[in-house]
């Protein structure tokens, strides 16, 4: 039972968009390219920076998922973030660093730096920064909302943080009713939870009039845009040794995006490979 | 007379074992179990989140001997960064807090006050050091390439994410931190070289060079196979630096090997794996170690 989404969301800067007459970030692909370009002109030497670790794999898979492709085949025996989608994503965030829109190696969390510190006109990252930003950078005004469309399809990473009921303790009727009664105690009070800068999963939260202010709340409008993990077992494992070091590898131009999601993919279908063996158990 | 003929008749042949028994606790409770549980660890296909922990031989040896599967590559990868960091650290590791020594060995006013300089980065936790210097060496937003670039120096050198600049980076930190740990270990072997034999060897007429050669170096044998031995160890031992510094960009190539034994062991909770890792990295230290050992003794054989 989900208690939440949470997703990737554009956070821009106010008073650098002011100087070329945006009030928001821009919703689409030539939009946002056009505002880069403009703000590069208005004194932001590099307005979007793009980086190799985190959010950077979050990135590509919402790019991934925008250019129409997918993460992994449905049986979960291969993984199919290699396709031409998936190299047009990669591209497209190299292209940012290529077109000086980025510096170039940014490090960990040295684009959100950047961005508190109003170097970064633009940024992805986390809806649960929002707090982060109110308390700990109170002189940047800034503004959040759905990424810009740049593949086609409107789509963003997204998670959850999920109650589960484990077969084991469903055996016992008594916990099994104690446990529904908890989770939904949960979910009403997921009011309080918004605050955590989270979206409640349940609809009656979300319209609560305390809740449906809230910025974040806003993204939920379009609940298709928003795309999960597949849940396969180990999943993780595979993200991590192999997604996630492709994209480290195409952004700090180790490698061209093409040959690191081929190396990355089949060091993804290996571990899927294995992980089918070792959960079957 | 008599008396200590009566302790000598009372000595029964677990006495020795008795006084050995509160060191013996210790090292058997946290040394000879934990090895023996990591070793049957490793032979088995261990997963902390699973019932199922079946025996698997020496598979997970195999996996990490093999270049071509993804353990074994990701570990020789980790392997290559621990031998780098080591390579490239161990040099300075041992002169520069000689240097140190040698300078705060002499007889000069606030000379405790400089010695307590050097010391202090070695009191702070790695975490401080960790992100202290992240945000310090960070290649686009960090002080010190702005510091660079005021200076008319490149200013686009990244320490954080690009190698050969982020062992650099690695190794500097980790010789500000941990040089005052040498420094000290050395100022006591020159405290512990006679004064006389200084003399001696002015009265003979040897300059500063000569003195330090002959006199200062030979004196500091004793403390020497201490010290390389040790910076050996804790230079391979290395993982706070990278795993905080350059989380180990680019692409793992700082992640070192005990980075990568936690990162499979506490995060992937693959024990199996993770074990057989710290095995194969213990016995490569164990080697290097024992060469270590050899070279000093050789040494002192022919001088």
């Amino acid at each position: 039972m989900p208690l939440d989404v949470h997703c990737l969301a554009g956070y821009w800067n106010e008073s650098h968009l002011g100087r070329i007459g945006l009030k928001e970030a821009p919703a689409d692909r030539a939009g946002f390219e056009d505002a880069l370009t403009a703000l590069t002109g208005k004194g932001v030497a590099n307005p979007f920076w793009m980086p190799n670790k985190w959010p950077g794999h979050l990135m590509f898979m919402s790019l991934l998922w925008q250019f129409g492709g997918e993460l992994y085949s449905e049986d979960g025996a291969s993984a199919r973030w290699g396709s031409d989608a998936g190299v047009e994503a990669l591209e497209w965030m190299v292209a940012q660093i290529d077109k000086n829109f980025s510096p170039d190696q940014v490090a960990q969390d040295a684009q959100y730096n950047a961005f508190k510190n109003n170097k970064v006109s633009f940024t992805w990252d986390g809806i649960w920064q929002i707090n982060d930003l109110r308390n700990n950078a109170r002189n940047l005004r800034w503004g959040m909302n759905a990424l810009p469309n740049i593949g086609g399809t409107a789509a963003a990473w997204s998670a959850s943080h999920n109650f589960v009921l484990t077969s084991q303790g469903a055996k016992d009727k008594n916990k099994v009713t104690a446990a529904k009664f908890f989770i939904d105690y949960m979910s009403e009070r997921s009011t309080e939870w918004a605050g955590a800068g989270m979206i409640p999963a349940r609809n009656s939260v979300r319209e609560d009039r305390a809740v449906a202010g809230l910025p974040q709340v806003a993204l939920a409008e379009d609940v298709n845009a928003f795309r999960f993990l597949p849940a396969l077992p180990g999943i993780g494992d595979v993200q991590s040794k192999a997604l996630e070091l492709a994209v480290q590898q195409a952004v700090l131009k180790k490698a061209g995006p093409a040959r690191a999601l081929r190396d990355g993919v089949a060091t993804a279908n290996k571990l899927l490979a294995e992980n089918k063996k070792k959960y079957a158990k | 007379m008599r008396a200590a003929r009566l302790a000598t008749r009372s000595y029964r042949w677990w006495t020795p074992y008795a006084f050995l028994s509160p060191y013996l606790l210790l090292f058997t409770a946290f040394m000879v179990i934990p090895i023996g549980w990591g070793l049957w660890i490793s032979l088995h296909d261990w997963d902390i989140n699973f019932a199922v922990k079946p025996f698997v031989g020496l598979d997970n040896y195999t996996e990490l001997l093999d270049g071509g599967s993804v353990d074994g590559g990701r570990f020789w990868i980790a392997m290559k960064a621990t031998g780098v960091f080591t390579a490239l650290s161990l040099p300075f590791l041992l002169v520069v807090p000689l240097l140190v020594a040698l300078l705060m060995n002499g007889k000069f006013r606030g000379r405790n006050f400089y010695r307590a300089v050097y010391f202090a980065p070695y009191v702070l936790g790695v975490a401080v050091v960790g992100l202290l210097w992240r945000f310090l060496l960070d290649g686009n937003i960090g002080m010190v390439n702005h510091y660079l670039g005021a200076l008319g120096l490149p200013d686009d050198v990244q320490w954080t994410t690009g190698t050969p600049a982020a062992w650099w980076g690695l190794v500097g930190v980790t010789v500000w931190w941990t040089l005052g740990f040498n420094a000290v270990i050395y100022l006591a072997g020159l405290q512990d070289i006679p004064a006389e034999l200084y003399e001696a060897a002015k009265v003979d007429g040897a300059g500063p060079w000569q003195r330090f050669r002959h006199v200062t170096v030979p004196g500091l044998r004793p403390v020497a196979l201490f010290v390389v031995n040790s910076t050996l160890l804790a230079s391979a031992n290395m993982f706070g630096q990278s795993y905080l510094i350059t989380t180990g960009a680019p692409a793992d190539e700082t992640k070192t090997a005990i980075f990568l034994i936690a990162e499979t062991g506490l995060r992937r909770f693959d024990m199996g794996t993770a074990s057989a890792m710290s095995f194969l990295l213990a016995l490569t230290l164990m080697v290097t170690s024992a060469v270590v050992f050899r070279v000093f003794r050789d040494r002192q054989e022919t001088s």
